[in-house]
């Protein structure tokens, strides 16, 4: 499955040979998981691992990116493009919000934002390099989760809110970003893909534009991530080399690259020397000025946050949005007076349930050496 | 003439035709009914990362229930939701039976098709109108927004699917209109079994319309009453899709929250099939035992 230009590759029998500039030589050392682990840009793989050990071999990059309605927001004299913090973006949607409102249409909303769960939360959380639960344990109560946390809450509730939910899943947001009732959202690159399928007219062909997220602090990704999917071989496979073979055939070899670039040119795959492929920075006519979507999306996948999975994942993101209904009621009735308080309060209270429910959860035969099933 | 002794040997040879015969329903309702529900029994002794990793609790998973907040939630939740859901249900779906069942009424085919036929698109499509009706620039907001402009008042609108106090009650309402025409039909042909000839005797003694309700319709149909109350109470006690739907599960801080919909959160979301199959059984205990308070009440087990 090997080729040459790279700097290893794995025969079919599993043994990896190095490049050293002139030949290809043997690495008995080396495994075959070894040397994917290489080459696989870490972030995804990190997705599927824990405590060191890895269960799966992604399939995408998924790095997100800032959409919006390009020709809606001009037309209200506000540019997304020279947004540079979260903040900022706050008083952008805002802008934009007062503009149309005045022109008489208060639908059009400015940004796609979950107001009861935490989802969005846990991506700008993401983006910061905070999970809420993983291997060194629950951060729930941690300071970027408490900042991120008050933030969000002014974004739902109360006087300087914006935005709303999606009325339903792709096609039902599809024609709302068409009918211009919400007006920007979190792109990750199999979105855009999403949203093409659900407009055949192309009738949202030149008015989309991406850009790199906002940031809330220097320093911080200009990315975050969310959905992924992997390919793992269970612990009962009787032919677990045979496996490796398929999913190298399947997945990593070149011949998956051409067939996934030509079926689902719009996912990044996780393969960064993949990435000088011409055919990902072809400009696109869908979106605004014919961006090269797939150059974009190159450019911020190197800052692809972990993001780490577990059963608890969902419980933690559950247990958020129960603090972030404690927020919003503060920020309705107070304001952003005593909101750290009040956030620090929550994420205590429901972080407590959690950990009672992650240690329901244990297994008694792997919580002594610290291993999961 | 046959011969008695060889027909008494012929039935000997063939006893086991009756059980060859009910063979393949007993064999696959032990494997599709009775072993699962064992199965079941089994898993709910044990904490589970997917089918295949187990761990024996015993009654951990019970005593953990007891304690969990969250599955105390979802059980106010839904009894909330089933005593709305049966005590609105059954007297609008007797009124509008009583008013469809009326000789002298007009296109009666036709109120009774219109009626019936929110049942029929089923459970999506009833919630896909929902949710466009119900969102903060829905039909219901622009419809009490221009009210309120008769009046010179501003209403601002309120989601009514993501508030918390209202979004329990938007489902209700989705769930009555889903299903009031079922139980519409279930009445009217037990008005039609009504003895006309006690009706108009009823008439003849001078009951009024209410009396003649009260005491001669009503009790003919009662059987069907009972029956309707306790399907309806059982199919409330199970609400999922509805919230799932129009919610996206627990809604607006855990207010729609469902017991199916915690057990399906537990079982398909967490991993936790052995916590998922003792929020079952809590469920088959609930249910139990309101049916038999219900038929107890009702008198109805004396029948």
């Amino acid at each position: 499955v090997g080729q040459a230009g790279w700097r290893a590759r794995s025969d079919a029998d599993g043994a990896v040979w190095r490049h050293d500039g002139t030949t290809w030589q043997p690495d008995p050392s080396a495994t075959r998981a070894d040397h994917w682990r290489e080459r696989i840009l870490s972030s995804r793989i990190a997705m599927w691992s824990k405590q060191g050990r890895s269960y799966g071999i992604p399939f995408d990059a998924h790095p997100s990116a800032l959409c919006w309605r390009e020709d809606l927001y001009l037309e209200a004299g506000v540019d997304l493009m020279a947004v540079r913090t979260w903040p900022e973006f706050q008083d952008a949607c805002l802008r934009f919000e007062t503009y149309w409102h005045n022109q008489g249409r208060p639908a059009r909303r400015a940004f796609e934002l979950s107001t009861i769960r935490a989802d969005v939360l846990v991506n700008l959380l993401v983006q910061q390099g905070v999970n809420l639960v993983d291997d060194s344990g629950v951060h729930l109560q941690h300071p970027r989760v408490v900042a991120t946390l008050m933030e969000y809450a002014t974004w739902v509730a109360g006087p300087r809110a914006f935005g709303r939910d999606p009325a339903g899943e792709t096609a039902q947001f599809t024609a709302e970003l068409m009918a211009g009732e919400i007006c920007a959202f979190l792109a990750p690159d199999w979105r855009i893909g999403l949203i093409q399928r659900n407009d055949p007219n192309r009738q949202l062909q030149g008015r989309l534009r991406l850009r790199p997220l906002p940031v809330w602090r220097a320093g911080d990704a200009r990315t975050t991530t969310f959905g992924g999917t992997m390919l793992g071989i269970m612990a009962t496979c009787p032919q677990p080399e045979a496996a490796w073979r398929s999913i190298e055939d399947m997945l990593l070899s070149s011949a998956a690259f051409e067939a996934r670039l030509e079926r689902l040119g719009n996912i990044l795959q996780p393969i960064p020397e993949r990435w000088s492929d011409p055919r990902y920075h072809q400009p696109d006519p869908y979106l605004s000025a014919s961006q090269a979507i797939m150059s974009l999306y190159i450019a911020l996948a190197d800052e692809v946050p972990a993001r780490r999975v577990s059963p608890a994942s969902a419980l933690a993101e559950a247990a958020l949005s129960e603090a972030l209904a404690d927020a919003k009621d503060h920020v309705r009735r107070h304001g952003r007076e005593g909101l750290e308080a009040a956030c620090l309060a929550a994420l205590r209270r429901v972080e407590g349930d959690l950990r009672r429910r992650m240690a329901h959860g244990l297994f008694e035969s792997t919580a002594a050496d610290g291993a999961t099933p | 003439m046959s011969d008695p002794g060889s027909a008494a040997v012929g039935a000997r040879r063939q006893w086991w035709a009756p059980y060859l015969m009910v063979a393949p329903f007993v064999a696959v309702f032990l494997a599709f009914t009775v072993y699962p529900l064992l199965r079941s029994l089994v898993l709910a002794t044990e904490k589970s990362a997917g089918p295949r990793f187990t761990e024996f609790v015993g009654l951990g998973n019970l005593a953990f229930l007891m304690q969990d907040s969250l599955f105390w939630r979802a059980v106010i939740n839904t009894v909330i939701y089933m005593a709305a859901f049966v005590g609105i249900q059954m007297p609008i779906a007797l009124a509008l039976a009583l008013a469809v069942n009326q000789q002298r009424l007009r296109f009666r085919s036709v109120f009774r098709y219109a009626f019936f036929c929110p049942h029929l698109v089923g459970t999506v499509f009833v919630a896909v109108i929902f949710l466009r009706i119900l969102s903060r620039d829905g039909l219901v907001n622009v419809g009490i927004g221009e009210v309120a402009s008769w009046f010179n008042l501003t209403w601002t609108g309120i989601d009514w699917l993501k508030t918390e106090y209202v979004a329990l009650g938007a489902i209700l309402v989705a769930a009555l209109w889903l299903s009031v025409g079922y139980s519409m039909i279930y009445l009217l042909a037990a008005l039609q079994t009504v003895d006309k000839e006690l009706l108009e005797a009823a008439r003849v003694d001078g009951a009024n319309a209410w009396q003649r309700l009260r005491h001669v319709t009503l009790p003919a149909i009662m059987p069907t009453l009972v029956f309707l109350t306790l399907v309806s109470s059982v199919g409330a006690m199970q609400l999922f899709e509805l919230p799932y739907l129009l919610c996206g599960g627990g809604g607006p801080r855990n207010s729609t929250l469902s017991i199916v919909g915690y057990l399906f959160d537990q079982g398909f979301v967490t991993g936790n099939l052995g916590y998922a199959s003792a929020v079952g059984w809590a469920l088959v205990a609930l249910c139990a035992g309101l049916s038999l308070l219900q038929v107890r009440r009702s008198g109805f087990h004396r029948a």
